[in-house]
């Protein structure tokens, strides 16, 4: 139904409460009688509490916002997150270190590859029939070239059967495996006795190289270089140069 | 208009056991700027639909408000700010409606009544004292439209709105200054800049026969 202008002014005065009275006699008897009309002013009255509550909605938001920025309290900081982000930092640098930065790399490991080959036994041979079923048994693996089963049964023999010889081949067997880093707590463990003196400092330098630890591994081989006479003097000089 | 008093006024609940005694800003003849001033312009302001003039009114009177609504209530801050937030509100709107009768009364009084009337409808229950009314402060709260709490929308009104959003911006400004604020079409076109009335007119009964269309097209 479209509306004339009187019953448009009409309806508008009723909304905002200004009818005369006359005014509200009419009202109230279209709103029985004219059915088009009060379907008219129903629709009003809703299309006006509409604006209304769409007006509300806003300011409430306005007036919400205002609150928040001159009367909230700020927050307290997040430790618990900023804990959790260095402690993930920490975890990230060190897989960096341990997976990235320390594991030797492929080019370390073809150096190493060139350089090493497990020192032959001389030890057994000369020892033979001296040696326990235990001890046999490990030289035997390192001889056969079975080095893991080797550095395994070396590992296990009694601490009365076991030697700087048995130690030096062992380091040899784990250094064969790839286990550099076992291998050099048995090549520079401290020890009083001057047997593969020589041989150890070559072996660690080389695992040292294996675990991209260059600067370690040069000054094994400066030590090498000053003696001539050293069994690997001439490929400490070539290895030496390689890693500078 | 005419600049009147603004006079001190004690806006009192009681229950026979406690006075609660509010006092709004008083002037005083010849001693510092006179509040009634500020309070005539703010008041002004407001009724013209100035926002800037809410916000303002609405940092003026909130330590006032809450204290109030803290003395007669156990809610936080956050609820009873909530509570403040829609009383002024409240108030704004009856007052750019034309049912705020007495404005020689100030702001005030009429943020604490209908802030009262709220704060018994959703916390009787846990009001620190019972609360009541002095007829006698109710009188200038008549003809005041207090929404109802948690009112459902009924199925047309959930039409009308949703159609609403889908008019362009224009046909909502049109509606909404027409129809709500009750502007009239010269006041219309002056704003939007229209040549004539008559444009102003066409353009309005096209929104509302837009608004229909929609309302039609949402019903189904």
């Amino acid at each position: 139904m479209e509306l004339n202008d009187r019953d448009q002014s009409l309806i508008k005065k009723y909304l905002f409460s200004r009818l005369t009275q006359p005014e509200e006699t009419e009202f109230s008897s279209r709103m029985v009688n004219d059915q088009d009309f009060r379907t008219e002013v129903e629709f009003h009255r809703d299309l006006f509490a509409s604006m209304r509550d769409r007006e509300h909605d806003r300011l409430k938001k306005k007036l919400s916002d205002l609150e928040n920025k001159h009367f909230s309290k700020p927050s307290k900081p997040n430790y618990t997150r900023w804990l959790l982000l260095i402690v993930l930092a920490m975890l990230a640098v060190w897989l960096l270190w341990r997976f990235v930065i320390a594991p030797p790399t492929p080019d370390a490991k073809r150096v190493f590859a060139a350089y090493f080959s497990p020192f032959e036994n001389t030890v057994e041979i000369a020892t033979r029939g001296q040696n326990s079923p235990a001890s046999s048994a490990a030289w035997k693996a390192y001889d056969s070239g079975d080095y893991m089963r080797a550095a395994e049964l070396f590992d296990q023999l009694p601490n009365e059967e076991q030697s700087e010889a048995t130690r030096f081949f062992q380091a040899n067997a784990l250094l064969y495996t790839g286990k550099a880093r076992e291998a050099l707590i048995l090549l520079e463990a401290k020890t009083s006795k001057a047997q593969f003196e020589e041989q150890r400092l070559w072996y660690a330098a080389l695992a040292y190289v294996y675990l991209g630890d260059d600067e370690q591994a040069k000054k094994r081989l400066v030590a090498i270089k000053s003696n001539p006479g050293h069994f690997k003097f001439q490929e400490a000089g070539e290895l030496f140069h390689q890693l500078e | 208009m005419i600049i009147k008093r603004v006079f001190g006024i004690l806006l009192r609940a009681t229950n026979g056991n406690y006075q609660l005694q509010f006092r709004l800003r008083t002037r005083t003849p010849n001693t510092r700027q006179p509040v009634t001033c500020m309070t005539t312009t703010l008041l002004q302001k407001l009724m013209e639909g100035d926002e800037t003039a809410l916000e303002q009114a609405y940092l003026d009177y909130r330590s006032d408000f809450l204290q109030w609504a803290s003395t007669n209530s156990s809610q936080s801050t956050t609820e009873l700010a909530d509570l403040y937030q829609d009383t002024l509100i409240i108030f704004y709107q009856n007052l750019r409606a034309g049912k705020i009768l007495h404005l020689d009364r100030g702001i005030a009084p009429y943020l604490f009544g209908i802030g009262k009337k709220l704060l018994l409808r959703r916390y009787a229950a846990q009001a620190k004292r019972e609360l009541s009314f002095d007829p006698a402060d109710e009188v200038f709260l008549q003809g005041i439209t207090l929404p109802e709490e948690n009112k459902e929308v009924d199925h047309g009104q959930m039409v009308l709105r949703k159609a609403l959003e889908q008019l362009n911006e224009t046909c909502q400004q049109i509606i909404e200054w027409f129809y709500y604020h009750d502007y009239s079409i010269e006041m219309i076109c002056q704003r939007l800049g229209y040549s004539s009335e008559e444009v102003t007119r066409v353009t309005k009964m096209r929104c509302l026969k837009k608004l229909r269309e929609l309302m039609t097209k949402t019903a189904h």
